[in-house]
């Protein structure tokens, strides 16, 4: 028989992880210490927020680094980091330490910012508890898709990356291994989280549904 | 009135939220939960506690609401601790914050025995903390202010209750403070079905108008909230006398005393003196009563651009209120406001009264851009700042603070 898939409820808050920056130094150190929830919090957590308004760089550090500290170039090279080519948070934890480093190197003088406008390093605190609402085979689950929220979205697509510490999804990982269906797995991991709300990616994995 | 229900939401929010928030909520049901603060009424704390009080005990949590009381004096020196923790130059002396612990020590009776979570509302009541012993439970602070530019003296007086708590709860990341505490992050929210910010009947927001005078044919500008030098309505006549000359326009200042707030009647005063016979500005004290959050909604419904030039402001319920209604923001740059409106997307960010005044120029010009913004700050606030995000932020809290469960992902 086969795994069912069971979708989940979850909820979050964010927690201060007690380190924050005042100039991009400062805030290299601080990139050393914290722990990789924290670098997945910034990266990804703003699409839990679901602010619809994307008018500036999705991740947190590239946001702050522009728009507070106002170093645009470093900006942009950390607002490349694609959620689809992200080996591992421990790899762009490496990436970001490193293109931060080069950015240092250069010895300029480091914007200090004011007070109340430092970066913060926030994680999350998530909790999770099983929906009435599971799934036998491809075409059952995308019929129960349609009845989820999107924090159940947010949950299997995207914090599952945290959770199973590499780069695919709850959603992915069900349909080839246990369907057989690569072809809607790899569909799904295609959607870039970056370009669109959680709203959009519901009614993508539907429309999906509705090709398979 | 029939009581409200969460499933009241649904058509604003949609069924999967909730039902996402009742799942998680289910095993903290039977959860005693006391809520303390200094006032039930006037000022937003007072209303976002009034909003989530009947809602938590909705999903099946004991939840109940208490506040302290105090004598004027009481009030003077925790209005001006507010003022210092919000960054202003005050004066406390040692007498004063005994007499601030004092105060509060005796009034131990409000602690309700036997509840499993004691959750403290700002820094009023904080000294209540030191009859955690006797009464026993977990202790959340509840900060509802900037701390971002506090005294420094004044913190390191408060921050020796705020250590005693299991966790404090911060509006924004830049209000956390060096404390060896957990510290959450997240902001207040508006009861979108609550008689402040429901849908209104035409005649009803005529009514109002014709009450207080408004006339119809011209632009208005509106500035909500306490009647509070640092909330700064001499800010908003500051911008409206710039922008009159080019438009008809009237400003509306509309406020009411909160209970422990005793700078109120004086800048109110002094906001009247400064106004003489301008007659297209309408000063206007609305007293909290039945009738005052329709009428505050009314006014936010006949605005075209709501003005917030506070110079602090730990949230700004009134901020998120107007663009709920769809009504542009021109607002001070302050943290709280920052979190709210989008520079450009749902209003205008700005740094003093005449940069207010360059922006409400372009959009009272400028009907297209008034449109598109409108509908933004609508979306902005369903996504974000309704009542059932607040429920889902406490039910997390209550969570973690029960359990200790204070990172990563857990089940329950």
């Amino acid at each position: 028989m086969k795994k069912k898939f069971v979708f989940y409820s979850y909820l979050s808050i964010p927690r201060y992880a007690g380190v924050k920056a005042s100039d991009i130094g400062e805030f290299y150190e601080a990139l050393n210490k914290v722990s990789l929830s924290v670098i997945f919090y910034h990266l990804f957590h703003i699409l839990y927020r679901k602010n619809v308004l994307q008018i500036d760089y999705i991740n947190d550090f590239a946001h702050w680094i522009w728009k507070t500290v106002g170093e645009q170039d470093l900006a942009e090279e950390l607002s490349v980091f694609d959620p689809l080519r992200i080996k591992s948070l421990k790899w762009a934890k490496n990436e970001i330490q490193k293109t931060v480093k080069k950015f240092l190197a250069s010895d300029r003088r480091l914007k200090r910012v004011s007070r109340g406008e430092e970066f913060y390093f926030m994680e999350s605190v998530s909790f999770v508890k099983p929906l009435e609402i599971s799934a036998e085979n491809e075409k059952d689950f995308f019929e129960k898709i349609r009845l989820v929220g999107i924090e159940t979205i947010f949950f299997h697509l995207i914090e599952a990356r945290l959770r199973l510490k590499r780069f695919t999804n709850d959603f992915s990982e069900w349909l080839e291994t246990t369907c057989g269906r690569g072809d809607l797995a790899n569909r799904i991991s295609s959607i870039n989280p970056y370009n669109h709300t959680l709203f959009e990616i519901k009614d993508m994995l539907e429309k999906i549904g509705e090709d398979a | 009135m029939r009581k409200k229900s969460l499933f009241d939401y649904e058509k604003i929010v949609g069924g999967e939220q909730l039902e996402n928030i009742i799942n998680i909520a289910r095993p903290l049901a039977g959860l005693k939960v006391q809520h303390i603060n200094s006032t039930k009424t006037g000022g937003g704390v007072a209303e976002i506690l009034g909003n989530l009080d009947p809602m938590l005990n909705e999903i099946g949590i004991a939840s109940e609401w208490s506040t302290i009381t105090g004598d004027d004096h009481f009030f003077e020196i925790t209005k001006k601790i507010h003022n210092s923790l919000h960054g202003r130059d005050e004066k406390l002396t040692s007498d004063d914050f005994a007499y601030y612990r004092e105060t509060v020590s005796r009034q131990e009776k409000v602690l309700r025995p036997g509840q499993d979570i004691y959750v403290i509302h700002d820094p009023q009541p904080l000294p209540l903390i030191e009859k955690r012993k006797k009464f026993g439970g977990k202790w959340i602070w509840r900060c509802h202010i900037d701390l971002s530019t506090a005294d420094k003296k004044v913190w390191k007086r408060i921050s020796k209750f705020v250590g005693k708590f299991d966790a404090a709860i911060f509006h924004s990341p830049g209000y956390t403070q060096k404390i060896d505490i957990p510290q959450f992050v997240f902001p207040p929210t508006i009861d979108p079905l609550s008689d402040k910010n429901r849908k209104l009947s035409e005649n009803k927001i005529e009514e109002v108008r014709e009450k207080y005078g408004i006339p119809k044919d011209v632009f208005v500008l509106l500035q909500v909230g306490r009647f509070d030098l640092l909330k700064d309505p001499f800010g908003a006549v500051e911008a409206f006398k710039i922008v009159r000359d080019f438009f008809p326009v009237v400003l509306v200042l509309a406020g009411s005393f909160a209970g422990d707030d005793p700078e109120g009647e004086s800048v109110y005063r002094q906001l009247a003196k400064i106004i003489g016979n301008e007659k297209k500005v309408f000063l206007l004290n609305i007293p909290v009563s039945s009738e005052s959050p329709l009428e505050i909604n009314a006014l936010q419904r006949i605005s075209d651009v709501a003005l917030q030039m506070s110079i602090r402001e730990g949230f700004g319920l009134t901020v998120c209120e107007a663009l709920w209604k769809g009504v542009p923001v021109v607002a001070r740059k302050s943290s709280g406001i920052l979190m709210q409106v989008i520079h450009g997307i749902n209003g205008f960010i700005v740094r003093n009264p005449r940069g207010a005044a360059f922006r409400i120029n372009q959009l009272l010009s400028i009907k297209g851009m008034r449109d598109r913004m409108s509908k933004a700050a609508r979306e902005y606030v369903r996504t974000n700042f309704l009542l059932p995000h607040l429920i889902q932020n406490w039910v997390c809290c209550f969570h973690a603070v029960r359990s200790s469960r204070l990172s990563g992902i857990n089940e329950v």
